[in-house]
């Protein structure tokens, strides 16, 4: 490695322009490759409070269709018992609001704030792993008392109560006086299962919800325990809706079945009632976006490897003379391009870096959060969110392939010349 | 000069296929971007319908029974409300920072609500239609409900020549209007078909007032179905969503400041005003995605570009380094410095000639395939945003050739060719 580093460096004091230009170049495609890949991530990265992403399945949608009304939309309590409930492979599961509520938060002397409302269970809280700052969650039976209790974020603990410590504060939701029950570190937008300012139990009337209407405003969260594939879920809940369809048949409605539970990724791509989210084609793109996004500065870069052989190719010439071999004339071209895709590679690797830190909310939507949920939060996500031994490791293996879609077929054709042209520089 | 440069161009045809492929495949990734932001951006371009500055709106909440400020109305409660909601609204009113305010159910822009209805010529009035063919006609469009302040709130604007006290004395009086279409999407009777007559929209009876310019729902929605606008009665039972307020340009810290310390313009019976943002900033919210993609698509695609254009500039400067001897001999047989600048500039231009061809072949099925199936896009927007990208890649390509290309024509001849 070391007499590639001297080499390289010695091709840099006598080609600076060049070798600036290949980093340069390097540089930008990890940074592209890099900023595309963290921000894919970001909906099934696993970070807390959403540490087991992976394992979690999601159930949002319900549609039906009868002769008097056809309604799509979230889910009913009793709809997601029947078809969610006590299924097989499933380690813990909660309920949750489907859609985030704004209300009016107000304490004497403050001015008051519209905050992001997110309505649960109390498994809710064993299911991910919120980090508590003080205080505890709420429980089950906190729905059944309606029990006038809120976990606020750190950021709505600071503003309303100027300390992290608020448990046992009082905070006026639209008029209703809460006690704060927990006050939890702010979760990142963009992990859309667990995002919202406060957190409120359940109330009876989400429960016992009586309309006439199949549709409700609940959705269901559910940890897969590890070797059960969504697949067996997928086929255990298809058998449930035949057997509701069944029970519906007698007034002549058809509940429609959409795929359901869904993975992280689909739930990022949004759970609607009335449509089968098909990630297929989002998948291909992606696919062509990497191949488009690491072929080009291949290409660029294969171009100008050519070119800088060129002027090496007496040296090259000497060295076969000398009976170095040509997968050694291969390895030595490789191993100093490498080098400088390494230096490239880690160059683009912290511009990504930066950019996702500082600019990207300039460039990425992050989450479904609206502008006034993003009041009580920072956007920009963590680094923990980005910086994983993943994305690490993608960075890595983007650098080997540049390096060898750039050099091999330049270095092979380098090394195949005889010495005796070499050296008279009559052929590469 | 041109068939000596092409033959030796055709001499290193190894180097160039692959800066001709590298060249065709920016082109064509930067195309396709390009008629992307071109269809995406279209609707930017057209009328909003409304003015959003100085425009903000508050949100309708209702305390609940469980609350120990909820008032009890009974029987009454639904008068109850309407009457907070008349007291809450006349305190905007009174603030001197406020030029209008009104009540809106999906009336403002930047609101995704696709709620609507048709509307049919009613029979009586049905013109000289015979019933069959009235009944089967009809003009649909979203449901835009809104107080007749609204008008000035949004200035609205009637496509006949009305004034806005005019459209505003016409909501009053119980009329509704309709908007102007473009396309043909799902219309059977145009705006103009309507207008002034009397029609039955949702088993009620309505006289269409005015043509007014649609509100688009997005800056980046084209105008394609109608919207029918139909007035809130601000005297009877109120069933609305927000209130929207026009403020007096730059009072809009000093009413935040006044509506925060005034509990009566928050608060009355069991009605509060909450969430005071500006239609600007519910436009940035709503439009994030959109405003997102769109920067990103223009930063992707001149970042591929750079990339490119390093390339380029890289193979250039070795091609120069390694025709030193070449340039020399040029110079000596009399070519003048702008010839040879001329000449690789040239041989650029040309490489991005045939990169051009393969992104034209290797594009358009692709494209039409794609984007070209969107109903907004064209033929000529595809030919519009190729002729662009074939422009952009020309200049970032003839600025990267220029530094080599200077160093050639800095070249001595006497120095370059001494060892020849």
């Amino acid at each position: 490695m070391i007499k590639y580093i001297r080499q390289v460096y010695y091709e840099m004091r006598h080609q600076k322009m060049m070798t600036w230009v290949s980093i340069s170049c390097t540089a930008l495609a990890v940074f592209l490759v890099m900023s595309y890949f963290m921000t894919d991530q970001l909906s099934t990265v696993e970070v807390a409070p959403e540490s087991n992403r992976s394992r979690m399945m999601y159930g949002g949608g319900f549609e039906y269709r009868g002769p008097d009304m056809s309604a799509s939309g979230a889910m009913k309590y009793q709809m997601i018992q029947k078809i969610f409930g006590s299924l097989d492979g499933i380690e813990q599961s909660a309920i949750s609001s489907s859609w985030d509520d704004n209300v009016s938060g107000s304490v004497n002397g403050k001015i008051s704030q519209t905050l992001d409302l997110k309505k649960t269970d109390g498994k809710f809280w064993r299911l991910y792993d919120f980090d508590f700052i003080s205080g505890k969650p709420y429980e089950d039976a906190d729905m059944e008392t309606e029990a006038k209790k809120v976990i606020i974020t750190r950021s709505v603990a600071r503003y309303f109560f100027d300390k992290d410590d608020a448990t046992g504060e009082t905070l006026n939701l639209n008029s209703v006086p809460y006690t704060v029950a927990g006050v939890v570190r702010d979760i990142h937008p963009s992990l859309i299962a667990t995002f919202a300012n406060i957190y409120t139990p359940l109330s009876r009337n989400d429960i016992y919800d009586d309309s006439e209407y199949l549709t409700g405003g609940l959705m269901v969260h559910m940890l897969r325990t590890p070797g059960t594939t969504e697949e067996s879920l997928k086929q255990q809940v298809e058998q449930r809706y035949i057997r509701l369809n069944q029970d519906l048949k007698k007034d002549s409605v058809e509940a429609i079945y959409h795929g359901a539970p869904h993975n992280a990724e689909y739930l990022a791509s949004g759970i609607f009632g009335n449509w089968t989210p098909d990630l297929s084609g989002e998948k291909r793109g992606r696919i062509v976006a990497y191949c488009v996004l690491l072929l080009i500065p291949a290409i660029n870069l294969g171009s100008m490897m050519r070119g800088r052989l060129r002027h090496r190719i007496s040296e090259i010439g000497v060295r076969r003379a000398f009976g170095a071999k040509r997968r050694d004339i291969v390895a030595q071209l490789l191993g100093e391009n490498l080098v400088v895709t390494l230096v490239g590679g880690a160059i683009g690797l912290a511009l990504s870096l930066a950019f996702m830190t500082l600019l990207s909310t300039y460039f990425i939507k992050m989450g479904d959060a609206g502008p006034t949920a993003l009041n009580f939060t920072s956007e920009a996500p963590p680094i923990n969110m980005l910086f994983t031994w993943r994305s690490f490791a993608i960075a890595l293996g983007g650098c080997f392939l540049l390096n060898l879609m750039s050099a091999f077929l330049p270095s092979w054709r380098a090394s195949k010349g005889q010495p005796a042209q070499a050296i008279s520089k009559t052929r590469i | 000069m041109k068939r000596a440069l092409l033959k030796q161009m055709r001499h290193e045809w190894r180097d160039n296929i692959w800066l001709v492929l590298g060249l065709a495949l920016v082109c064509t990734s930067v195309w396709f971007m390009t008629l992307k932001l071109t269809i995406m951006t279209k609707g930017l371009f057209e009328p909003l319908g409304a003015d959003p500055d100085d425009v903000y709106v508050l949100s309708i909440a209702s305390i609940p029974p469980s609350s120990p400020e909820y008032v009890d109305a009974g029987d009454d409660a639904a008068e109850a409300n309407s009457d907070a909601l008349r007291a809450l609204i006349a305190n905007i009113r009174r603030s001197p920072y406020v030029e209008a305010a009104a009540y809106g159910a999906n009336a403002l822009p930047y609101s995704m609500s696709y709620y609507g209805n048709a509307i049919t010529l009613d029979n009586e009035e049905g013109s000289e239609m015979s019933t069959e063919a009235s009944e089967q006609k009809y003009y649909s469009g979203n449901i835009r409900r809104m107080s007749p302040d609204m008008v000035r709130v949004l200035r609205l604007e009637s496509l006949t020549g009305k004034s806005q006290d005019d459209l505003e004395r016409l909501l009053r009086d119980g009329n509704i209007f309709v908007t102007n279409i473009i396309g043909m999407y799902n219309a059977a009777l145009f705006p103009e078909d309507v207008n002034g007559k009397t029609v039955n929209c949702g088993g009620y009876k309505y006289r269409v007032g005015d043509i007014i310019r649609n509100i688009r729902r997005s800056d980046y929605e084209m105008t394609n179905g109608g919207m029918i606008i139909m007035p809130i009665d601000e005297s009877g039972l109120l069933n609305a969503h927000n209130i929207a307020v026009r403020l007096k340009p730059g009072t809009a810290d000093k009413f935040r400041e006044e509506f925060q310390s005034t509990p009566a313009m928050q608060k009355q019976g069991n009605k509060i005003l909450h969430e005071l943002t500006s239609l600007r900033d519910r436009a940035n919210g709503m439009q994030r995605s959109k405003d997102t993609h769109l920067r990103l698509s223009i930063g992707l695609s001149l970042l591929l570009v750079v990339i490119v254009a390093l390339g380029v500039m890289g193979v250039f400067w070795f091609r120069i380094q390694q025709r030193v001897s070449e340039t020399a001999i040029r110079k000596v047989c009399g070519a003048k410095n702008s010839d040879i600048f001329r000449r690789i500039i040239s041989e650029g231009l040309i490489l991005l000639t045939f990169s051009a061809l393969i992104m034209a072949a290797a594009g358009w099925p692709l494209l039409k395939a794609t984007l070209l199936s969107d109903v907004n896009s064209t033929g000529a927007d595809a030919v519009i945003s190729g002729t662009l990208t074939v422009a952009l890649m020309a200049v970032a390509i003839v600025i990267c050739i220029w530094l080599p290309a200077r160093k050639a024509i800095k070249i001595e001849p006497a120095i370059a060719i001494k060892d020849e």
